[in-house]
């Protein structure tokens, strides 16, 4: 408990107005989309935390908006935290953190390539699961899956009647 | 000259051999004979794309040994197989792949599919954007095993199955896939 309190006081030093919540056995605070580089900056810099490694970088659609997720740790000092932030307009953008933590790269690859969040900064932001080619973002709640694959299919010459 | 019928199970025809032991006759059917050849020597290509293919190596493995039935020779490359054992789930991005393999085969070629997921979509048939529902739909498919993942004693019956129908196939008429 003495561990948390101090944990707290150090974030409450750098973020005046925070207030921590929890997430399931993990601490969470929330940030505005604007300022969430500079809030992980301080993070990831500040000595009496250090969190040095982002551990899974992800997204969930709320339907109102889209909640993108920083799942932070310290290994130096043992803490982790979860960094929430949510975007409520289209186009969905944020900044890129993979300056701070090279694993962001995938993630944000990910995230961009099921969401259509795109990240500004990224070296190399493109599709990683999907083809190409692919139109729409799979993992919004509005993407209908109806016939997607057939259709695909289709249009890609690959059904057994279009071969000669 | 002087002969006598001599038995053997599996040959798809008579032999005969003259008393000294030097000399045999075989009366058959140039059909019959080349799929008899044919059926005992496929040669798998080495494809798996998940789950499945974990059965699939098993039954290639000691314990259930396919080698018993003519399959050991699994080959790397489209071009020296004839058989493709479809194993695990084909996704959007795969397919052209698998299309691709498939035309690399020389013919005669022969298609199993395996398991749920290659017979209709399987765990992703409703709502999945990625993978294809039946690969019946690009590529033309001998037999059809299903299960999830189906054991290896059903991957050897689904193969055993193939070798009965390439035994009463026609072999030198190459037929296209159906339309
Ligand atoms: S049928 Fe089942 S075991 Fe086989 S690839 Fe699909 S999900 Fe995996």
């Amino acid at each position: 408990m003495m561990q948390q309190n101090g944990f707290e006081q150090i974030l409450k030093s750098i973020f005046p107005e925070i207030t921590l919540s929890k997430c399931a056995q993990f601490n969470a605070i929330e940030l505005k989309p604007e300022s969430i580089y500079a809030g992980l900056e301080k993070l990831h810099q500040q000595s009496d935390l250090k969190f040095d490694m982002l551990v899974c970088l992800t997204a969930v659609d709320r339907v109102t908006h889209i909640e993108v997720l920083y799942h932070l740790r310290s290994t130096f000092n043992g803490y982790d935290l979860i960094v929430k932030t949510a975007l409520v307009e289209q186009p969905y953008e944020l900044q890129s953190v993979v300056p701070l933590w090279r694993s962001a790269e995938l993630f944000e690859m990910e995230i961009y390539d099921m969401f259509g969040i795109s990240f500004s900064g990224h070296p190399d932001l493109r599709r990683l699961f999907m083809p190409d080619d692919w139109e729409g973002f799979p993992l919004r709640k509005s993407y209908k899956t109806t016939d997607v694959a057939d259709n695909y299919l289709d249009s890609h010459k690959l059904l057994l009647n279009q071969q000669e | 000259m002087d002969v006598i019928k001599k038995d053997f199970d599996d040959f798809p025809g008579e032999v005969y051999q003259d008393r000294s032991g030097h000399s045999s006759i075989i009366i058959t059917q140039i059909d019959r004979f080349a799929n008899w050849a044919r059926s005992n020597s496929l040669w798998p290509l080495i494809f798996g794309t998940s789950c499945c293919a974990i059965e699939m190596m098993s039954a290639a493995s000691a314990k259930y040994d396919w080698s018993r039935f003519g399959f050991e020779v699994a080959r790397a490359s489209p071009r020296q197989a004839d058989l493709i054992i479809v194993a695990g789930t084909i996704t959007l991005k795969m397919a052209p792949v698998l299309k691709r393999l498939y035309d690399q085969m020389p013919e005669p070629k022969y298609v199993i599919a395996m398991g749920a997921c290659n017979i209709t979509g399987g765990p992703f048939m409703t709502h999945s954007y990625s993978v294809v529902n039946g690969i019946d739909k690009i590529v033309p498919v001998d037999v059809f095993i299903p299960g999830c993942p189906p054991r290896p004693e059903a991957l050897l019956h689904g193969m055993i199955k193939l070798q009965e129908k390439i035994m009463r196939s026609k072999a030198f008429v190459i037929e296209k896939p159906k339309k």
